[in-house]
């Protein structure tokens, strides 16, 4: 397996509006490889974020290399899109509009173009709704258009960050395998953030479990359950209780801290 | 297929009902409610005169006020009494217009070119904000002897003063709409693949229209506030020269006429600047779930 991306040494620290320092991720080396959904999982403040917006090329590491198929991150890139944890999409232009973007702006050739939006938009049933604006549609239509958009420029790595996060445990369950379904589908490498242990065990090829205060990487796991995946198997439950307890006591450190 | 289809209406989603005919969204965009203050304020003028509140040369009838208004629009209406103002209505509304409505267009595009570029880079900003800022505290209307003494009684000075006016009104506006517009979505468009012009085109300028509207709005205002002005002291024509010399010969009449003329008329470019906003700014009124 080739490395996708590969970060070694990296360190992000910010300096506050009072002056001092703090170290949202210390020493951080990682691999991510070609095809395979890598998931990020801690809790708040264990930088995972902060390591996803790196490779997005949103943030600069303070120390460290961190490289693309062998190239530096200078900036954000079409070749990584990003699904951000709000839909964050442009309330101005219709679903349609939001989705053409991408190719839009990259002058991308308009057949290729919309022949692959309109599959994606039928492929997660918006395609009637392809001229509505954003906010004539419920949550989950929006986060849709939000993947949508994001793949309809066909990125070679996929970066999510929380993209489930807010919405109710149904929708987010359906939600998660639609998004699984596409991923499978355009054979897409995936680097996904979440807190949530279900979802994590439900979509990950490998765990990348993080520890807060100074942020860095707990533990790395090569999940072998096979899919499709059941929530309720005794399986994915011996799963859920391991990572449980792995990344618990994080939490309560972090909270008294 | 895709092509053919977009911009049509998906099947039986979002069809709407046929467009009724302009007049009739007109009748049917009037509401009652807004008349009845404007009725009692009518009422409560006409029992000050029928009782002569004040004396009667100081407040006019309501239809002493329409008279004269007839006068000022038509010469035939005078029947043998005419002053400096019978049939000079057309001459007039063209002439305010033309110096509000022109100063403010100029003045509003000035303010949204150096507001965008203000808002977006931080050199432009170092380089024109501390001048900006500086000339704002100072009423706009002590500019007026400066711009007499300038450009002459003419058209020249209104337009100034109104221009100037209007710029640091909308300017404020801009700069403030451009730089709250969310670094979220300047991310989102960066990483789609958008170049930094294409940001700001594409996603800075129509994320900063609901600030920019607001500017325009106040703007307009201003534009007959300074206009009026101008002509009151600076151009022989217009309603505000015929009000300030209504004023000079003790005619109410004419200045109330002059006042209702100046109401009707900023009410109306008000109006225009509200029905594209509505238009433009769907999308905002969405997520407010509000109509502007």
């Amino acid at each position: 397996m080739t490395a996708l991306v590969e970060g070694r040494g990296l360190v992000k620290r910010y300096t506050g509006a009072s002056g001092q320092a703090t170290v949202a991720l210390t020493g951080v080396d990682i691999d991510l490889h070609e095809g395979q959904i890598t998931l990020l999982i801690g809790p708040s403040g264990c930088g995972k974020t902060t390591l996803l917006n790196m490779i997005a090329g949103f943030e600069q590491p303070s120390a460290g290399t961190l490289t693309v198929k062998g190239e530096a991150v200078r900036g954000p890139d079409p070749r990584r899109g990003v699904i951000f944890q709000d839909p964050n999409l442009f309330p101005w232009l219709t679903v349609w509009e939001n989705v053409m973007f991408g190719p839009e702006v990259r002058g991308e050739d308009r057949r290729t173009a919309e022949a692959r939006a309109t599959e994606l938009l039928r492929m997660v049933k918006l395609w009637d709704f392809r001229n509505h604006r954003p906010y004539q549609l419920s949550g989950g239509m929006r986060h849709r258009t939000a993947i949508i958009r994001t793949l309809a420029n066909d990125p070679e790595l996929l970066l999510a960050d929380e993209p489930f996060t807010g919405l109710d445990e149904h929708t987010r369950r359906r939600l998660q395998g639609d998004f699984l379904t596409l991923v499978q589908r355009t054979r897409k490498t995936v680097v996904f953030v979440t807190h949530n242990i279900e979802e994590a065990l439900f979509l990950a090829d490998r765990l990348v479990v993080m520890s807060p205060s100074p942020g860095r990487i707990k533990q790395i796991i090569d999940l072998d359950l096979p899919r499709p995946r059941d929530i309720l198997s005794d399986a994915f439950n011996h799963w859920r209780a391991r990572l449980y307890n792995l990344i618990t006591p994080d939490v309560v450190e972090e909270e008294t801290a | 297929m895709p092509p053919e289809a977009v911009g049509q209406s998906a099947p039986g989603l979002s069809a709407q009902p046929a467009r009724p005919s302009w007049p009739a969204r007109i009748v049917g965009a009037i509401d009652p409610l807004a008349f009845v203050l404007p009725l009692g304020i009518l009422v409560a003028w006409t029992g000050m005169y029928v009782f002569e509140v004040m004396p009667r040369v100081l407040l006019p009838s309501p239809w002493d006020v329409l008279r004269t208004i007839g006068e000022w629009i038509n010469p035939d209406w005078a029947r043998g009494r005419p002053a400096y103002f019978t049939g000079t209505w057309l001459n007039d509304a063209l002439g305010s217009a033309y110096r509000a409505l022109v100063g403010f267009v100029i003045g509003a595009a000035a303010a949204v070119a150096l507001g965008v570029w203000v808002g977006w880079s931080r050199t432009a900003e170092r380089f024109f904000d501390p001048t900006v800022q500086l000339l704002r505290p100072m009423p706009r209307t002590a500019l007026l002897p400066f711009a007499i003494i300038f450009f002459g009684l003419t058209n020249a000075s209104a337009l100034f003063l109104v221009i100037y006016g209007v710029f640091l009104q909308v300017y404020v506006q801009v700069v403030t709409g451009v730089k709250l517009v969310g670094r979220d979505w300047k991310r989102a468009a960066a990483m789609l693949g958008a170049s930094p012009r294409q940001v700001l085109w594409r996603v800075v300028l129509p994320g900063a229209l609901p600030h920019i509207f607001g500017g325009l709005r106040l703007g307009v205002a201003y534009a007959w506030t300074l206009m009026i002005l101008a002509e009151m002291f600076a151009v022989s024509g217009g309603f505000g020269y015929i009000l300030w010399r209504g004023y000079e010969f003790m005619r109410m009449d004419i200045v109330l006429g002059g006042m209702l003329m100046l109401g009707i008329f900023g009410f109306l470019s008000d109006r225009v600047i509200v029905l594209i906003g509505r238009r433009k700014l769907a999308w905002a009124q969405d997520m407010a779930g509000n109509r502007l």
